[in-house]
């Protein structure tokens, strides 16, 4: 059965049924169509057909969760008995709660049909494209990607929201291979609405493949120094994501660890930085029309003009905490600066470009160590090499305190946008 | 467990394919208790069938979440109308690959579900006797979590064979304050393969293991910032076995050999010292299937058997698919997996471990006048040339011999077959880990192991 409609309405019956007034559920379809080549040529397509349903019930302050993806009356109903029996079981927590009512919507978003023929055309092109025009490049795992979703979200307050959405998505992994010297993985994608024209000049891709045919010619770098590093976009972006999830994230709220908790509109970046989440923006494919807990998504700054503006607080964290829950969702996006990244460069008399962290995730400490990947040194103010296995040492709050610039490029690759990030005092170390 | 009424579908599989049908569930079981509050409390099903067909090189594979025969049956329609669309635009006209020994393979023990109730109740068990015990502690979290994954597999080529993959574990992550206010961190996983009850029954183990963890996190505390640069250390067991996993095992998997790997031009050559060897095992290492999470059959059908990488410092072989397997002229071993019911199988890792030594811990220490002993690992990377990076969560100095302060968190990293080659001592004891995930477009679960191992590594300190 992929009537989600009817699945959500036996869904209500059943709470009815068992007596509960307080709940929150979702039910939806999926239809996936993937090509996979590798360097040899296509060898997988994958048309996948689900459908899947979550629900959270709360029952005298308690709550208890289900999922699955088994539509029928008869599982839904025994879900409904499985998510009281686990509420049952938790200890009464008032916190837990769903959002108010917050209307009754339908959202269309993307390309909700899939163009079959367009998607294995660019697929090809693009591996086509790498072959022909990379030739010291071996093309790893490659994909082209369709999906189209279907969900209805309903909460016990009367909410509704029924989305229908879809987007294409592209990616390649690659890596040097000439003459028996070979490189790391190296790799870039988009998310698209829009088959009209070839991917290969969009996002990433071409940044990433110049990359891994410079990354053939390596040197090691000696010693240790302190000096500043260029992230590009797509390693501002895993910057960007240790600074929400060590700092900005409801966990480390409600645990009470994150260093940035009582400082709500005290400077913690340097006043370039500017980070906001957008639950739409014309450079991105995707759309968040509301959140998991049933608010309508809007735009939350979280740092604006290095001073730190909104933390991220879910709403049981906000009932714990006596906080208002940010009611947000969607895309991260940094505000791009005034220097193009050449000039960036210039300006350094030795430093480092990144272009990947290869490490962990930070502690709430912020402190950063790892491998820099697809790295260049930069002496006086040019890009002079490679190098091979150069670690960076950083703490994160720290690195936001000390940017030395923001490009004004910034990449766009359909999930975000974000631009080169300077940053002063980072240990480098080589062999 | 699932009901097999697939049996009948083998007669929808065509003459000119090479086919698998399988069926699937997975299973989660997930309680969170943070600072005491419960913040999720998630049961999870997910359950459907896919079919694999492969025409001439290239394979279709379609899924729907139905375990029926009637699913089967469309499955299998839609596989093969996608395996003609890519014969028909890019076609290989490749031959049917052999086929591995056929048979059928029954399960290896059951997936015994647990009332949610006993998973709130045992973490909030763990989580009292954490706070009574750890009075320093700013933060705590318990997790109890349980995935299982249920397989009935049909083949038109290899094995036919039910098999099932229950795994339970309880982590306790704690957080103490160092003296400059800084959080420190540190977590510890207790349980393994198989059920709530196989591990669970009596608490004396977690109750030693946070006991253990709470004198590590203080002393993680007072820690110091590793040197920065290159350094004699001994690494744990469980670091020997992220290295075992991340910097050997990704850079021999077939495909990522295919893909350009260093691996692909060491096959017989030396890529670490005589004393090490390194195997991917099946479902028991050394006599016993203790710490592993035992592997019976993979998804393409075949039966699963250990696959020897190292030996002796040489490397002697990949981990393949059946596709792989027959590029490289080899016997396949079972590693193909897919992670839910709709995932193609790849080539993963089942319990990667280097073999022990003969050499004492207690040894491996005292022959160090100036290094670190490196113990836990938090998680782990590397890419095709080997070149490897750990982080560590937890640490000793060693000076002149025996251990001196903790450190604070820090990385390691090398090129695996070269700093492979500077190990010059491994320990007699293994620890093996079960709890995580390998992530490689799909997750999955894997194993891996090791001794103590002496050998030069860079660390990314300050």
């Amino acid at each position: 059965m992929t009537d989600i409609k009817k699945a959500s309405n036996l869904i209500e019956k059943a709470l009815k049924d068992n007596g509960i007034t307080k709940a929150a559920w979702s039910t939806g379809m999926s239809e996936t169509s993937e090509f996979n080549a590798e360097n040899e040529g296509f060898n997988l397509y994958r048309t996948l057909y689900d459908v899947h349903y979550s629900l959270s019930v709360y029952v005298d302050g308690r709550k208890g969760s289900v999922a699955g993806n088994d539509l029928s009356e008869e599982a839904l109903e025994n879900a409904v008995k499985e998510a009281a029996a686990s509420a049952a079981a938790a200890p009464v927590d008032e916190a837990h709660d769903i959002a108010p009512f917050a209307g009754r919507e339908t959202f269309i978003h993307g390309a909700v049909s899939c163009d079959e023929e367009a998607l294995f055309s660019r697929t090809k092109e693009l591996c086509d494209t790498i072959r022909g025009e990379y030739p010291k490049l071996l093309l790893g795992s490659t994909m082209g990607k369709h999906v189209y979703e279907h969900s209805l979200y309903r909460n016990t307050s009367g909410t509704e929201f029924e989305t229908k959405e879809g987007s294409y998505s592209l990616m390649a992994e690659f890596a040097g291979n000439d003459n028996g010297r070979t490189t790391g993985i190296d790799g870039a994608g988009i998310e698209t609405n829009d088959l009209s024209s070839p991917v290969i000049d969009k996002g990433s891709f071409r940044q990433h493949l110049q990359s891994a045919v410079a990354q053939l010619d390596q040197t090691e770098l000696k010693g240790k120094f302190t000096g500043p590093v260029i992230f590009s976009p797509d390693c501002t972006a895993q910057m960007m994501y240790f600074v929400r999830s060590c700092f900005l994230s409801g966990a480390v709220v409600l645990d009470g660890t994150g260093i940035w908790n009582d400082k709500l509109g005290q400077q913690v970046a340097d006043p370039a930085v500017t980070l906001r989440i957008v639950p739409a923006d014309s450079r991105v494919a995707g759309v968040c029309d509301y959140t998991e807990e049933g608010f309508r998504a809007r735009e939350l700054p979280l740092i604006e003009n290095g001073i730190l503006k909104n933390q991220i607080i879910d709403l049981y964290t906000a009932n714990k905490t006596g906080r208002e829950p940010s009611r947000c969702g969607g895309a991260m996006i940094m505000e791009a600066g005034k220097t193009p990244v050449a000039e960036l460069i210039r300006g350094i008399e030795r430093g480092l470009l990144v272009g990947a962290f290869s490490g962990g995730e930070p502690g709430a400490n912020g402190e950063l160590s790892g491998v820099a990947k697809s790295a260049f040194l930069i002496e006086n103010g040019q890009v002079t090499g490679a190098v091979s296995e150069t670690m960076i040492s950083t703490n994160i709050a720290n690195m936001l305190m000390n940017v030395r610039g923001i490009s004004s490029e910034t990449c766009e690759d359909g999930a975000s946008v974000l631009p080169y990030l300077a940053v002063n005092g980072v240990t480098i170390s080589g062999k | 467990m699932l009901n097999d009424s697939f049996a009948r579908c083998k007669s929808l599989f065509a003459d000119n394919a090479d086919t698998v049908l399988r069926a699937q569930e997975n299973r989660l079981r997930r309680v969170v208790l943070q600072k005491g509050n419960l913040v999720s409390n998630v049961r999870m099903n997910s359950r459907g069938v896919n079919a694999r067909v492969t025409i001439e090189g290239v394979a279709g594979l379609s899924s729907l979440a139905e375990c029926t025969p009637e699913a089967a049956e469309t499955v299998l329609k839609a596989a093969t109308r996608d395996a003609m669309f890519l014969h028909n635009h890019a076609p290989k006209n490749k031959p049917m690959l052999p086929s591995p020994c056929a048979g059928l393979i029954l399960p290896e023990g059951a997936i015994v579900d647990t009332e949610q109730q006993r998973c709130i109740d045992l973490c909030r068990a763990v989580d009292e006797y954490v706070v009574k015990s750890c009075p320093k502690l700013v933060s705590r979290t318990v997790v109890y979590t349980e995935d299982s994954m249920d397989k009935i597999i049909y083949t038109s080529h290899a094995c036919d064979g039910h098999v099932v993959y229950p795994r339970s574990y309880v982590y306790v992550m704690m957080t103490a304050e160092a003296q400059d206010g800084a959080p420190v961190e540190l977590f510890q996983a207790f349980g393994g393969a198989g059920s709530f009850n196989d591990h669970f029954e009596c608490l004396d183990d977690i109750k030693k293991g946070v006991d253990d963890l709470y004198e590590k996190v203080l002393q993680k505390c007072e820690g110091v910032y590793a040197e920065a640069g290159a350094h004699t250390v001994v690494l744990g067991g469980m670091m020997a076995g992220m290295l075992a996993h991340e910097a050997v095992g990704h850079t021999v998997e077939a495909d990522l050999v295919m893909g350009g790997s260093v691996a692909g031009l060491m096959l017989e050559k030396r890529v670490g010292s005589e004393l090490v060897n390194l195997t991917d095992f099946a479902n028991t290492a050394f006599g016993s299937s203790k710490g592993l999470l035992p592997v019976y059959m993979d998804d393409e059908g075949v039966r699963a058997e250990d696959a020897v990488l190292i030996e002796n410092g040489i490397l002697k072989g990949y981990m393949n698919s059946r596709e792989t397997a027959e590029r490289y002229g080899v016997k396949p071993c079972g590693n193909a997996r897919g992670w839910t019911f709709s995932d193609e199988p790849l080539i993963r890792m089942r319990n990667t471990a280097v073999h022990p030594g003969k050499n004492t811990l207690e040894e491996l220490i005292a022959s160090v006048d100036n290094g670190y002993y490196l113990i836990e690992s938090g998680n782990g990377q590397a890419d095709l040339t080997g070149e490897f990076m750990f982080g560590v969560t937890m640490g000793y100095e060693i000076k002149n011999g025996r251990l001196g302060k903790a450190l604070k968190d820090t990385t390691v990293s090398g090129i695996a077959f070269e700093m492979l080659k500077t190990v010059d001592m491994i320990s007699s004891e293994m620890t093996w880990s079960s709890s995580g995930f390998c992530g490689k477009k799909q997750p999955m679960a894997v194993g891996m192991g090791g001794p103590a191992m002496r050998c030069r590594i860079n660390i990314g300190g300050r």
